[in-house]
């Protein structure tokens, strides 16, 4: 096709889009909702209207009851909770089903009788033209979602001074699953050639599929996580191994049920993961800055305690991670290492079996096991004091926990008088707090983010990778995505190639 | 490049909706014609004909059932040679969003044409069209007669060989249709081939030099204007003066004789028109003008569809 025609259908595209109502009028209520970003500052301590007044964060929410300078780094909270809520919530379904709603009308209108006639009888192949309405929808979307999430950004960054750059990746993965979402408009719209069926057949397109990957991914962490649970009931002492004999129970149904289901999952564009993928990327942007993240189990560290230095060379498979303490290095310790769980036990089992192994020792007093459920970690915890002759006491507490076939310890160990001195008193109790994994707080801190409880914290199962295997591969999703729409144009283009207009 | 033929259409049939179980409509029945170049072409027939099926099918908007269609000597269905056609279709909708002019530079340059060339004739074919004062506004506001200049102005705004206007003049004032003929005309002057769909007998007769009649999907007549307006019969004579005892001069020649102002009409043959002509100068009256009445070509329509339909 020669260069003026593509040209010609690219400008015809772009106008149609802008000469679309619903999108003059998306556009405004999107920049309404940028607006805001760029005329209030969020700050460490105050916000700023206009760059210009200033209201503290307790006078703010003062009358809330809560003291929001407790929470540290309020404004990043803030910001956070804003992008969250405008581009994951809004965006990526409100926005989503405005644009469908809004586009579907694109195809149907060029098959009208009177319109088609014109169009079609240029020296222009049907596809290219059907490709062309195809596009427009993708400008569409690609307008408005970098209106918002860029403008956004844009204004987050010059006036409160905060830069999230992960969250531009929700542009991509917004025009991505509309794409999937224009292509079934498309070909609904050159099969029943009315707007009407192209906007309910693909918004009812979008929640069903929706629903199934969501029901899918929900079946599959609940067949993952069934394993955990009953290999591993709390408290109670034996061991069962029951689980091997559940596939076999499942019915003749069932297993239908199932192979269906994984089928759909397989087949269907897998939209649902596209949130995945933006997520784990704007992790992968973010925690690139950690003080230690593992790749594989998406294991991280956020920062190093405060007034701790992390020892070189440690590994976390080894010996441990090491931090001590910056001034007085052998006063203080803090060691986090892991084990696979069928070497070293479950978080019960080890911790209980050292506990035992405590109480033969005679320098330890003192020794304790608890259990330690609060938050999303679910750990025991052993502490002790440890006398051993001619030196001061030390003063050790042991956290157990596991994440998927890891046992991690959490050691703290120091010095009586270490933890006597009254600038460490403060220290040792902040740091407490801190020990209270998978707390939301920010800052400076150990954050720890494990397995299914990080799901609190990052809503991606970390099953899911770019190398993972292929029902959970981040490829294979969007291989099969692209390959999804790909089917349906060319169904498109074979049915327009028979129509007799 | 010049073909022999622009349109070549050998025993052409269209079934609309037919399938496996569904008999379908037959639009067109074993239709055949053959436009050669630098010609104006009129395709006649009743609401149903075909007409527009088979201009469609040769743009490849319809598909064909059976026979074989050319455009320039290529089969049609493919995309090339639509670049060296204009088509108006018949109740055309222009994209909304567009104005005038947008509208012809869209389709200027999806005929593969530069921009710049493209914009260069626009202001031309605005002038022709009438519709210089208008063109920047939306197609949306225009009126319908608006819609149809526009129309006939990106038939011509790649400058196509072959013209293809499916009831041109279809909502315009009689102003405009005049214009419209008269550009019909100057396409015809500058050598293009012009393929005109219409009803408006008028507007054919004017204009072409073939007329195909077809109806139910057939051909039904076809030839020049004048071999498919037959004479009646009857003779106009203009003279000078005209004389008070005019049938005691033609006494015996012809019948039904009618007086007028100017002269007279009579039926007859051409042997009796010779007598006429040699009685009226022996009695010393000046003919002016003599014509013989042809049928026009709405009565030569009408006579052979009812034929056909008897
Ligand atoms: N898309 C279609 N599907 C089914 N039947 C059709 C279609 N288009 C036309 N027909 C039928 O084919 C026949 C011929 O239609 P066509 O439009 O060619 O007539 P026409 O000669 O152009 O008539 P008019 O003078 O009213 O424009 C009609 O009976 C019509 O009902
Ligand atoms: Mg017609």
């Amino acid at each position: 096709m020669n260069s003026n025609v593509t040209r010609a259908l690219f400008r015809d595209a772009f106008a149609q889009v802008v000469d679309n109502r619903v999108f003059r009028i998306l556009l405004v209520i999107l920049c309404v909702l940028v607006l805001p970003t760029f005329l209030i500052g969020a700050r460490p301590d105050h916000l700023t209207v206009l760059f210009f007044w200033n209201f503290p964060y307790d006078e703010i929410f003062g009358f809330f009851g809560t003291a929001v300078s407790t929470v540290e780094n309020p404004d990043r909270v803030l910001v956070q909770a804003v992008q969250k809520i405008l581009t994951d919530g809004l965006a990526g379904s409100f926005g989503i089903m405005f644009g469908i709603a809004a586009t579907a009308f694109f195809v149907p209108r060029m098959l009208e009788k009177g319109a088609a006639d014109i169009v079609f009888s240029k020296p222009v192949s049907r596809f290219a033209l059907l490709l062309t309405r195809y596009f427009a929808g993708l400008i569409f979307a690609g307008v408005l979602a970098t209106t918002m999430i860029g403008g956004m950004h844009l204004g987050f960054l010059l006036v409160s001074g905060w830069s999230d750059p992960g969250f531009l990746w929700s542009i991509p993965i917004l025009i991505y699953v509309f794409a999937v979402m224009h292509a079934v408009s498309v070909l609904v719209g050159v099969m029943t050639r009315s707007s009407v069926a192209a906007m309910l057949v693909t918004l009812v397109f979008f929640l069903f599929n929706g629903g199934l990957h969501q029901a899918w991914h929900v079946s599959q962490r609940m067949r993952g996580e069934s394993r955990v649970v009953q290999s591993e009931p709390e408290e109670s002492e034996e061991p069962q191994d029951g689980e091997s004999r559940d596939d076999d129970e499942h019915s003749t149904f069932a297993t239908v049920a199932i192979f269906a289901f994984d089928t759909a999952h397989f087949v269907l564009p897998k939209t649902t993961e596209a949130d995945f993928i933006a997520r784990s990327t704007r992790l992968r942007l973010e925690r690139r800055g950690y003080e230690f993240w593992d790749r594989e189990t998406n294991f991280f560290v956020a920062e190093p305690p405060e007034g701790f230095t992390r020892e070189a060379g440690a590994d976390i498979d080894g010996g441990g991670l090491v931090w001590s303490d910056t001034a007085e290095p052998n006063a203080a310790r803090i060691v986090l290492a892991r084990k696979p769980v069928l070497d070293a036990g479950t978080r019960m089992g080890a911790s209980k079996k050292w506990h035992e192994a405590l109480q033969t020792e005679p320098q330890v007093v003192d020794a304790t096991r608890e259990k330690d459920f609060r938050h999303d970690l679910r750990a025991y915890v052993v502490r002790w004091t440890r006398q051993d002759e001619g030196a001061a006491g030390r003063r050790h507490a042991r956290w157990f926990f596991e994440d998927g076939a890891w046992l991690y310890t959490f050691d703290v160990e120091s010095d009586l008088a270490w933890v006597a001195k009254d600038e460490n008193v403060g220290r040792a109790e902040r740091y407490r707090h801190r020990l209270n994994f998978g707390e939301e707080s920010v800052g400076n801190e150990i954050r720890f983010d494990v397995g299914s409880s990080a799901g609190a914290v990052t809503g991606v199962d970390k099953r899911y990778g770019w190398d993972a295997e292929l029902k959970y591969n981040y490829f294979f999703s969007i291989g099969s995505t692209l390959a999804f729409i790909v089917v349906v144009l060319l169904l498109a283009r074979w049915k327009l190639a028979r129509i007799d207009f | 490049m010049t073909s022999a033929t622009m349109i070549e259409v050998r025993d052409l049939t269209k079934t609309y909706g037919g399938g496996l179980f569904k008999k379908g409509y037959r639009a067109l029945d074993g239709v055949s014609i053959s436009v050669g170049p630098g010609s104006v072409f009129g395709l006649l027939g009743p609401n149903g004909a075909g007409k527009t099926t088979l201009v469609k099918i040769l743009l490849g908007l319809a598909h064909k059932s059976s026979g074989d269609a050319q455009l320039f000597g290529e089969p049609v269905g493919t995309a090339e040679p639509r670049a060296r056609v204009g088509y108006l279709p018949e109740a055309h909708r222009l994209p909304l969003y567009l104005s005038g002019r947008q509208v012809l530079e869209l389709f200027g340059q999806m005929c593969g044409r530069d921009l710049d060339w493209v914009k260069a004739r626009v202001p031309a074919l605005l002038e022709l069209v009438d519709m210089t004062g208008a063109a920047d506004r939306k197609v949306r506001e225009y009126s319908k007669g608006m819609q149809q200049r526009i129309g006939l102005a990106q038939a011509l705004i790649h400058d196509p060989e072959l013209v293809i206007l499916d009831e041109p003049t279809d909502g315009v004032d009689p102003v405009g249709r005049a214009a419209i003929r008269e550009v019909v005309l100057d396409l015809k002057r500058a050598g293009k081939t012009i393929f005109i769909n219409s009803h408006l007998l008028m507007e054919v007769e004017l204009v072409c030099d073939r007329v195909v009649i077809m109806d139910k999907g057939r051909i039904v007549k076809q030839g020049t204007i004048q071999e498919l307006t037959p004479r009646t019969g009857r003779v106009r004579l203009e003279l000078s003066p005209v004389p008070a005892n005019l049938e005691h001069v033609l006494a015996g020649l012809g019948s039904n004789l009618v007086k007028s102002e100017h002269g007279c009409e009579l039926q007859a043959n051409d042997n009796e028109i010779d007598q006429a002509v040699d009685r009226l100068r022996a009695a010393g009256i000046s003919i002016r003008g003599l014509e013989a009445r042809r049928m026009n070509l709405e009565q030569a329509f009408i006579e052979t569809v009812m034929r056909e339909r008897a």
